[in-house]
């Protein structure tokens, strides 16, 4: 299992230079059953790193460009009145991939945001009142531009919350931007890129990744980050139980991604940034890969040895 | 990994050639030089000129190669490093060592034991430094060194040869320091020197104290050093010779208050046989003359003492009356190299090793060639002898010579003159007192030594000039005298509250016997000059004094500044403790302290109670904090990883709060790579219960876990306190 996971490390690396970090944090968010939001300036690969990801996961991929002016049926679907049957039928919009590519998320308006993102949570769209269950595996990649860019409206805290992972590419090095302007390819070409895996390998994957034991001290130590974070005098927002939560998932992911089944605090410790720090300063946005001083700082308090003295 | 190979290398270089850097062998020449300084009193001429030979021979070699190595190198100083120079053939050395050893086998029967192994173990260090091309030679001579630094305290204790002696030892343990960590810096070096110093100061203490001291089984050796001070045959000039030494003869602390100067007058010996010319112990008296006839002239003073320690049964003559209170005091003797001790009259001690003569004199059986310490209870009022045996008697009025007739003559008119023995004493002091008698420490010459021109002609002299032709007087009076030496007095020194007695306050007096008074002191020399006696030398003598004794010490200004007197005192004080306690500390002081320690014990019930419940309060607080932390929700393994936290805190290896178990075991291999075996043991032992398999793990294996996290716990604690000591 560990080698097709590095396969498909290594075609997305081939694609998204210099960023192994990133797209190994991607993937482990995606094995953790989790959405991720990639926000940057345009132009830094979001959508390639989105796009590749779909491909060699071999999932059905859609992707949506968010404008202001989209509607939530765009996303979600609409339901047409069929005359044969004289019944309505929906039109799946764009949701019902397997992988959905949210572009830009931010620039949609509040409505159409929210209509993407409860569906996110639940798994499920309701169109004029049939629910109708979207297809699984179901990830979302969203795409954000910095909020101070013209023409954007910032997610809220609840719903930024549904990301497990937010992760930010930064610009790349001088090798990997060299690399970047001789490659002859362009990164749209998806011919090249092959699927990997068949969706019943990602369900063995996904199962096995739920099934890494979690040792009390893991829990403890997840438990006083947490707490941490909420004591009073810590600029940070309170991380929520859900936030713990995700926090465990993607340290399994990462355990399984470091060939190990059981989680040790380094996992923790390496997916605690990505996966909080945009709980704990929702209105503060990293870009350029800045520290992220607030998880960071957390990470410090606490002492993983002896997490609850 | 790393701690291994270190080790490695250091076998290796224990193996391969050693090389030595410049400053190195320079260093062990000069300690080479300086510890058989400390013996050079002691060696033979013959072996002194072989040392010289061997150091001069070895210090050109060395300049010549660090001559050589600054031309042909142009690296610094500091880093030229030359293998040990190989001086002389192997065969050669091994001819020097046979013959040198049988030299001083030969020379065995002059040197005595001791001396002779002392040669032995210098000419094997002589020797040692021509052959150094490993390691573990430069360790064997450096140590090597030390124990000829230390074997010179044998026959010198004094405290500043002894500190002496230490700072030498020290640098001897730098130089050993240099070759095992040759790269840190001095100040490191000096500091863990002083750190090791310190530590082993407890042991040093316990050993002192504890470890059973064995009387040596060699005899120092009197031969070469000449006697000290008083001895056994006085002539005229004799004293005043000694009285311009500003030696020091002995030391006592009195338990209480000491008596007054002029009652201190210290008896070392009774002279009672005279020649004309020489005053004498007498050999006939005895009843041994016979068999020390036959006994060699060189060892005649140490059969003297033990003749004489067989008079102590010989009551008669020696029956004291013994009244009053006693004095208590401890001496403290200079070596003399001869056996008499120094007490006030009545003496008694009850140490094995000091025996008392039937004149009252105490002696030390054997021959006093250390310092040597003894306590003694004097009786003043006691009456010495109130009857006189015939034989006695008949000694103490023997008028050997002729040869003073005029003093012969004076007498027999004082005896027509005067019924009453007291009367005759008094006429002659009065006579001492007024007719113009002086007291000097440049007496002019006498004829032949004779009395008479003394008493009647130059009229000026010394104490024993005095008590001399007194005693003769009173002989020749038919009064029965003899003549005693000692010492008068001595200077008080307040700030460590004892009496120094030196050479200068040597005296001689009269003693006279009186019927039912027994032995009385008389003396002449108090009616010459009654200062001498109640405060010591007067300033005129002591002008005298300072013209006639030479050196450096005579240098007036100096001596009377104040803080040059003070310093002096001070500097005395310490060294007469140095000698009480250190020095004094002898086999049977041991035995004393031993038994005291014992006894209060014993006595000390209540006390030992005490100290248990304590005791025992102390382990049940322990226990109790111990059950505490157990009682805490983490299990052992948990605790006992923090329990390794913090014991690497306590020694400055702190981890970082948010380093995990992994990272901080990266960190130490990293930064401490000496610890790193045990510490990764016990956070694998750590990770594994805490992460791996908390669910499945079962007894037997947590049982596993938890010794080899203990085991491993005590060996980084070992290992923590070796590199505190500087250990790695």
């Amino acid at each position: 299992m560990q080698t097709v996971v590095a396969n498909i490390l290594a075609q997305i690396e081939s694609v998204l230079i210099g960023k192994p970090h990133q797209v190994k944090l991607a993937l482990a968010c995606l094995l953790a059953k989790g959405h991720i939001l990639i926000e940057d300036l345009p132009g830094m690969g979001k959508t390639t790193l989105a796009n590749t990801l779909a491909m060699t996961l071999g999932l059905s991929y859609q992707r949506i460009q968010f404008t202001s002016d989209l509607m939530p049926a765009d996303v979600i679907g609409i339901a047409i009145f069929d005359e044969v049957k004289k019944s309505f039928q929906l039109h799946p919009g764009a949701i019902f991939n397997q992988v959905v590519l949210a572009d830009e998320v931010n620039r949609a308006s509040p409505k159409t945001q929210s209509a993407l993102l409860e569906a996110m949570e639940e798994g499920r769209v309701s169109v004029d009142g049939v629910t109708h269950q979207l297809p699984e595996p179901f990830f979302v990649i969203a795409t954000q531009n910095p909020m101070s860019h013209a023409g954007t409206y910032p997610l809220p805290e609840s719903q930024l919350d549904r990301f497990m992972m937010r992760l930010s590419l930064g610009f790349p090095s001088i090798d990997a931007e060299r690399k970047i302007l001789q490659s002859t390819t362009s990164h749209r070409d998806a011919d090249n890129i092959e699927p990997f895996l068949q969706v019943e390998q990602l369900r063995e994957i996904q199962q096995h990744i739920a099934a890494i034991s979690v040792a009390p001290a893991i829990v403890d130590y997840v438990i006083a980050l947490c707490r941490m974070s909420r004591q009073t005098d810590s600029k940070a927002k309170a991380l929520s139980p859900r936030a713990g939560k995700s926090l465990l998932a993607a340290a399994k992911s990462w355990a399984f991604m470091e060939n190990r089944d059981y989680v040790i605090p380094e996992d923790i410790q390496a997916v605690f940034s990505p996966v909080c720090e945009h709980r704990l300063a929702p209105q503060q946005h990293h870009i350029f890969d800045e520290a992220d001083e607030l998880s960071q700082h957390i990470l410090s308090l606490v002492d993983p040895t002896n997490p609850l003295p | 990994m790393a701690n291994i190979k270190k080790r490695q290398s250091k076998n290796n270089s224990d193996i391969k050639a050693l090389m030595l850097n410049s400053k190195m062998y320079f260093g062990l020449l000069a300690l080479q030089l300086l510890n058989l300084l400390t013996l050079v009193l002691q060696f033979h001429w013959l072996y002194l000129l072989f040392a010289f030979f061997v150091i001069t021979l070895q210090f050109a070699l060395h300049v010549k190669l660090a001559r050589k190595h600054l031309k042909t190198s142009s690296t610094s100083i500091a880093d030229n490093q030359y293998s040990a120079p190989k001086i002389l053939p192997s065969w050669l050395i091994l001819i020097l060592a046979i013959t040198g050893s049988v030299g001083i086998a030969i020379g065995g029967k002059e040197l005595g034991l001791l001396l002779s192994m002392v040669h032995l173990l210098c000419f094997a260090y002589s020797l040692k430094m021509f052959e150094i091309p490993k390691r573990k030679d430069v360790y064997q001579l450096v140590v090597l060194g030390i124990f000829v630094a230390t074997s010179s305290l044998i026959f010198i204790q004094s405290i500043y040869f002894s500190l002496a002696v230490i700072l030498l030892v020290f640098a001897n343990f730098y130089v050993l320091l240099n070759l095992f960590a040759p790269k840190s810096a001095v100040s490191a070096q000096a500091k863990l020197l002083g750190k090791l110093g310190l530590y082993s100061i407890p042991f040093a203490v316990v050993l002192f104290v504890g470890f059973p001291k064995l009387s040596p089984f060699w005899e120092v050796p009197s031969v070469k050093s000449a006697t000290v001070g008083l001895s056994d045959s006085v002539k005229i000039g004799d004293i005043a010779n000694l009285a311009l030494s500003n030696e020091l003869a002995f030391r006592v602390s009195f338990e209480e208050n000491s008596p007054k100067h002029s009652q201190l007058y210290w008896r070392a010996m009774v002279l009672d046989d005279f020649d004309g010319i020489t005053w004498r112990q007498d050999q006939r008296g005895s009843g041994h003359g016979a068999q020390q006839g036959q006994r060699g002239q060189s060892n005649q003073r140490s059969q003297n003492t033990y003749g004489s320690a067989r008079l102590e049964n010989s009551i008669n003559s020696a029956y004291v009356d013994v009244r009053g209170a006693g004095v208590s005091y401890q001496v403290i003797a200079e070596p003399s190299f001869q056996s008499w001790l120094f007490a006030l009259d009545f003496a008694t001690s009850e140490q094995s090793d000091v025996g008392r003569r039937s004149d009252f004199a105490l002696f030390y059986r054997g021959i006093i060639s250390q310092t040597m310490s003894y306590q003694v209870t004097s009786y003043p009022e006691a009456v010495l002898a109130p009857r006189l045996s015939r034989a006695s008697r008949q000694l103490n009025l023997t008028l050997s010579t002729q040869n003073n007739p005029r003093l012969l003559a004076k007498a027999q008119q004082l005896r027509q003159r005067y019924q009453d023995d007291s009367a005759i004493v008094n006429h002659v002091l009065a006579e001492f007192n007024q007719n113009n008698y002086f007291y000097t420490l440049q007496p002019p010459g006498l004829n032949n030594n004779s009395l008479d021109q003394f008493y009647f002609d130059t009229r000026a002299g010394f104490c024993e000039h005095y008590a001399s032709s007194f005693t003769y007087l009173m002989r020749a009076a038919g009064i029965p005298a003899r003549m005693v030496v000692g010492y008068l007095g001595g200077e008080f020194n307040s700030s460590g509250n004892y009496l120094s007695v030196y050479q200068r306050n040597a005296h001689a007096w009269s003693e006279i016997w009186l019927p039912d008074r027994g032995w009385q002191r008389v003396d002449p020399t108090a009616a010459v000059d009654p200062e001498r006696v109640e405060r010591g030398f007067s300033s005129n003598l002591m002008q005298e004094h300072s013209n006639l004794s030479s050196g450096l010490f005579s240098m007036q200004a100096l001596r009377a500044m104040q803080w040059y007197k003070q310093f002096k005192m001070q500097i005395e004080a310490l060294d007469y403790q140095w000698t009480r306690w250190v020095i004094g500390y002898t086999g049977q002081k041991q035995h004393r302290i031993m038994a005291q320690i014992l006894a209060s014990l014993k006595s000390g019930k209540q006390a030992f109670y005490w100290l248990m419940s304590l005791v025992v309060l102390a382990l049940f607080v322990g226990w109790f904090k111990q059950r505490k932390v157990k009682g805490s929700s983490q299990h052992k393994i948990t605790q006992g990883y923090l329990n390794t936290l913090t014991l690497l805190a306590q020694h400055n290896v702190v981890k970082e709060k948010s380093m995990t178990a992994q990272q901080f075991a990266k960190y130490i291999e990293k930064n401490r790579p000496e610890l790193s075996a045990s510490f990764s043991a016990i956070t694998a032992c750590f990770e594994q219960f805490s992460y791996q398999a908390a669910a499945q793990i079962n007894e037997q294996q947590l049982a596993e876990y938890l010794t080899t996290l203990k085991l491993h716990y005590r060996r980084l604690r070992w290992q923590l306190w070796l590199a505190k000591l500087g250990i790695h």
